[in-house]
């Protein structure tokens, strides 16, 4: 399955409007290489993808790409993978391609969420310089869990629409139904409660 | 690199927390969630998990109707005020067992010149009625009951909200007279922290008498510590010192910056008799200092006999659309500090309202009945070049 095929079918059943298939349908159909998963796929979550990519990378074509790389990285994946949640499954691997593409295409044309929602949360990360030890992602992905774990389920949504998938106050205020000034002040505090966990554990990134 | 390691991580984090972010579906709220019938109340209470959230969803709405209470005496608040007030508070999730019963603070409140707590409190003498309301005197009891001041850490001044003991600053209980459905009286501590000019950062500690204290008077020693003392002035003329056990029952940090705004007074036409050397204004109130010099025996004589309600009759806030935000009655007036050449006054107001205040865009200040100076109307602009 290449490329162009997938950016076409993408196009073709985009507008599909009936109930969407189940994740263990889906999973199955992918399972049998059936390539009516990947439209299953985009009739269910494409928008959510196309959002989530849009938000890093600040440019309708390139997010459609890294979309369309997405599907193509579910298909090789999904056999043998088999994912517990195939809607987040699918969001990493968006993230992860739209991230790689960010930083492709460099400083002329970031503008977007990510750059604006990384920028918020740099300035409360701890330093090297007032810190002990420094950790890798994978340390500090067990430590978001753990900060996670301790917020309200409104306030960890919050925290996880802007900073896992960069929407914007607006969008995330329209998801959670509250206003936009009440998610800009909830996000506030969670970066500061998050800055005082951070300092807790003694480390720095 | 630290955001590049950051954005890593948040990639590397269990599946389970983008699918919750993703699959969220926000329950109802509702605003005007103190008028649910008795049944509803009674089960948010009975299942705690439903109660939590109730409590997340309801901060705003509480400090809204908090600061109501006290500036116009009823718990009603629109959504844009609960919204505005939410800007500016914290929540304080803090449960205190009081000697006189149990108090749940909920949220506090504050600027350059007041500070908001917002409680609920049931009283352990006695059995409200859910419903029923509460006389003033009720009121009083409850008050006396709880027991409870407010200090800013290592300050020796004490926020009094009974009113009136030695060493006390400025505070005041609003009770909303309608007992709650779950048994409780809720109200609102009204501080006037001014003095201490609280700002973020600073800590707050709520403390309270021991009741089963042991008091005695005692000459203190030149040299002698004296924290945690309460200083008595007796009839002789002699300090002598108080004994008050205290315990501080809770402490919580300040970790909203207010929003202040500093004006200039230079080239504003006060009376000529008014020296005004700062005039700072937040979403919630107003605070002018300087001197007034009294410009004849009259003024000064006014002055003395009026005490702290003097000076500017009214003072309201003209918004861009036209609309005015009036100040609170009973929350005005000014502290003096006079001799017969010059008195240094601060000026404080308290809006009955919050507002925006890049909505705002004049002060209005007229006056005077009193007569301590000739009657003057001055537009302030808020926003200024």
């Amino acid at each position: 399955m290449d490329h162009v095929q997938t950016i076409q079918l993408t196009n073709e059943y985009g507008k599909e409007r009936r109930k969407p298939m189940d994740d263990e349908q889906i999973i199955q159909l992918f399972f049998s290489r059936s390539e009516q998963a990947i439209r299953e796929l985009d009739i269910k979550y494409g928008k959510l993808c196309h959002s989530l990519s849009y938000n890093i990378l600040n440019s309708r074509e390139d997010a459609e790409e890294c979309v369309n790389d997405a599907y193509k990285g579910m298909w090789d994946s999904i056999p043998p993978t088999r994912p517990q949640s195939l809607q987040a499954y699918l969001c990493k691997i968006v993230r992860n391609r739209s991230l790689a593409r960010y930083h492709r295409n460099g400083a002329a044309k970031r503008n977007s969420a990510y750059e604006v929602a990384m920028q918020e949360i740099e300035d409360i990360l701890p330093t090297a310089e007032t810190v002990e030890a420094e950790v890798d992602a994978k340390e500090l992905a067990e430590m978001i869990e753990s900060f996670l774990e301790r917020l309200s389920h409104e306030n960890r949504v919050i925290f996880m629409l802007r900073y896992g998938c960069s929407e914007s106050y607006a969008a995330i205020a329209k998801r959670v139904g509250l206003s936009k000034k009440n998610v800009s002040v909830r996000l506030t505090r969670i970066r500061q409660q998050l800055k005082e966990y951070l300092n807790e554990k003694e480390v720095s990134i | 690199m630290n955001k590049e390691t950051f954005s890593e991580a948040m990639n590397q984090i269990d599946d389970r927390f983008y699918e919750e972010a993703n699959s969220y579906t926000p329950g109802k709220k509702n605003h005007s969630w103190v008028k649910w019938c008795a049944a509803a109340a009674c089960a948010a209470v009975a299942f705690s998990g439903t109660a939590v959230l109730a409590k997340n969803y309801a901060f705003p709405e509480k400090i809204a109707e908090s600061m109501k209470l006290v500036t116009i005496g009823t718990p009603d608040a629109t959504p844009e005020e609960q919204e505005l007030y939410a800007w500016y508070s914290q929540e304080v999730d803090s449960t205190l067992e009081l000697s006189g019963g149990k108090l749940i603070l909920d949220g506090i409140c504050y600027d350059q010149t007041y500070m908001c707590v917002s409680f609920q409190f049931y009283p352990n003498k006695w059995d409200l009625e859910p419903g029923s309301t509460l006389s003033d005197s009720m009121c009083q009891s409850l008050t006396r009951s709880m027991n409870l001041r407010f200090r800013k850490k290592d300050e020796t001044a004490v926020y009094d909200s009974l009113g009136g003991s030695e060493g006390a600053l400025g505070g005041l209980y609003t009770w909303d007279h309608t007992v709650q459905m779950d048994g409780s009286a809720k109200g609102t501590a009204l501080l006037n922290v001014s003095e201490a000019g609280i700002s973020q950062g600073d800590i707050i500690e709520c403390f309270q008498e021991n009741p089963d204290r042991v008091e005695y008077t005692r000459k203190i020693e030149p040299e002698e510590d004296t924290t945690g003392l309460q200083v008595v002035h007796t009839s002789n003329g002699i300090f002598e010192y108080r004994i008050h056990p205290s315990a501080v029952v809770y402490e919580f940090t300040l970790d909203t910056a207010p929003e202040v705004v500093e004006l200039a007074t230079d080239d504003l036409n006060f009376p000529e008799q008014m020296e005004v050397s700062s005039l700072t204004l937040s979403s919630m109130s107003l605070c002018l200092n300087g001197t007034f010099y009294p410009s004849d025996e009259r003024s000064l004589k006014t002055l003395e006999s009026w005490g702290y309600n003097l000076l500017i009759d009214n003072t309201t806030i003209v918004m861009k659309d036209g609309s005015v935000i009036k100040r609170a009655p009973g929350y005005s007036g000014a502290h003096y500090n006079s001799t017969p050449e010059q008195s240094t006054f601060t000026y404080q107001v308290l809006f009955e309202a919050p507002f925006n205040l890049e909505d705002a865009e004049y002060i209005h200040m007229d006056g005077t009945s009193m007569k301590t100076f000739e009657d003057f109307d001055l537009w302030i602009p808020i926003h200024q070049e």
